[in-house]
């Protein structure tokens, strides 16, 4: 998968994102910027779901400034527990988020965008290469689930298993995707794992 | 036990999603299991897949006989895929259905396509302006992914394409888009596009 450097979310990490360090920043929205979409995917439109990731991180990044966090490990559970806000207020007014700050640097975020942009087109393009050499059975398993959406009972008996068994497929491809996207990302940047645990 | 995969096949109950949610976004490992899970069902969702033209459902089949414009057919089940159809002596059961003509597409009311129940299918008889060669087929959902494609052998001057589509393909409302091509010649201009609407009432009850 693409290049992380490892961080711990530690006092320094605080500190550092407070003072808008980019690399920081860079990484924060990265790491929660997945876990984001994963949760808010199933519960809004998706015109609805970057409005609520920037929501989300304006309010962490306000509060950081303005209270700091008691304990740096718990900040993952103040992200989501800001986003779980977030929903509710949309939820309530079935419109979109709040105006934005005053001093939210719209060039920056148009130069993060481009540079976002090609992240996302390499990152596709990996995930296209990926799949292309997942064994058919796989392939065919999640064509079916996820992109055709057929119900899981109807594969279910096409391939003849049961419930428990079919999250056993879908976690064994799942397995096989980590692996290629791993070997292929490795492949593609030999310095990947000497970089890990940077702080 | 696998709470990955139960979340990723929305098979949680939301109180279970609340406390997953909430222990992935503090936990590495499993904030790390997510994204992988993401990567892969997003870039499935969005198409990376490709599509396969050998797909054990064969969502489409094509109907080479030439036909007046009401067409009653005779239609064997087990073309359908693998859900079989009780009927008298066997496997499959013989049904008679009326096409849909499609135009290319034009302002107006688009043909509405009644899809009926699982294990039925829709005729669609499509108008395309060139009969002769190779046609390529791609029938898109109303988001624009792609439900199936195919190669046909293009149908007999003045006649008509016949397409049989499983009704289990169209399950969401909204507008289908079918675009036909030269296979010959891939320039957009030799491309035709046929829309219908499948009606969110008759989709809600099956």
């Amino acid at each position: 998968m693409p290049p992380r450097l490892r961080y711990q979310f530690d006092r320094e990490y605080i500190d550092r994102l407070i003072a808008e360090d980019p690399d920081t920043a860079q990484h924060f929205t990265s790491y929660f910027g997945d876990l984001l979409s994963m949760k808010l995917r199933s519960r809004l439109r998706p015109a609805l779901i970057d409005d609520a990731k920037q929501e989300t991180f304006m309010r962490v990044f306000a509060t950081l400034r303005r209270d700091g966090l008691r304990d740096p490990a718990t900040l993952g559970a103040f992200v989501n527990s800001v986003c779980n806000n977030v929903l509710f207020e949309l939820y309530r007014s079935g419109a979109k988020s709040t105006q934005l700050e005053e001093d939210y640097e719209t060039a920056d975020e148009k130069a993060r965008s481009a540079e976002s942009a090609m992240v996302e087109a390499e990152e596709q393009s990996r995930v296209r290469d990926v799949l292309a050499e997942m064994p058919q059975k796989d392939r065919e398993l999640l064509r079916w689930l996820f992109f055709e959406e057929r119900s899981k009972d109807d594969v279910c008996r096409a391939l003849k298993v049961d419930r428990n068994y079919l999250r056993v497929l879908v976690h064994r491809a799942k397995a096989r995707f980590r692996d290629e996207l791993q070997s292929r990302t490795a492949g593609a940047d030999p310095g990947h794992e000497a970089r890990r645990d940077h702080r | 036990m696998l709470a990955t995969e139960r979340y990723l096949l929305d098979e949680m109950t939301q109180l279970e999603r609340h406390v997953f949610e909430d222990h992935y976004f503090g936990c590495e490992i499993c904030a790390e299991d997510i994204r992988v899970a993401r990567l892969m069902k997003e870039g499935v969702r969005g198409g990376l897949l490709g599509t396969s033209r050998q797909s054990r459902w064969r969502p489409i089949e094509v109907l080479p006989w030439a036909a007046a414009a009401t067409l009653a057919l005779v239609v064997g089940y087990q073309t359908l895929g693998p859900t079989k159809v009780p009927g008298a002596g066997g496997e499959f059961a013989a049904q008679a259905v009326a096409p849909i003509t499609l135009r290319p597409a034009t302002r107006g009311q688009l043909p509405r396509v009644n899809p009926g129940a699982a294990g039925e299918a829709v005729v669609l008889a499509v108008d395309v302006a060139r009969g002769t060669g190779e046609l390529e087929y791609d029938l898109r959902a109303p988001s624009g992914n792609s439900l199936a494609s195919g190669r046909v052998p293009g149908p007999a001057a003045g006649a008509p394409l016949f397409l049989l589509v499983p009704s289990r393909i169209l399950t969401a409302a909204g507008d289908y888009t079918l675009v036909v091509r030269n296979a010959t010649d891939r320039a957009d201009s030799s491309s035709e596009q046929f829309q219908f609407s499948v009606n969110a009432a008759v989709t809600d009850k099956r």
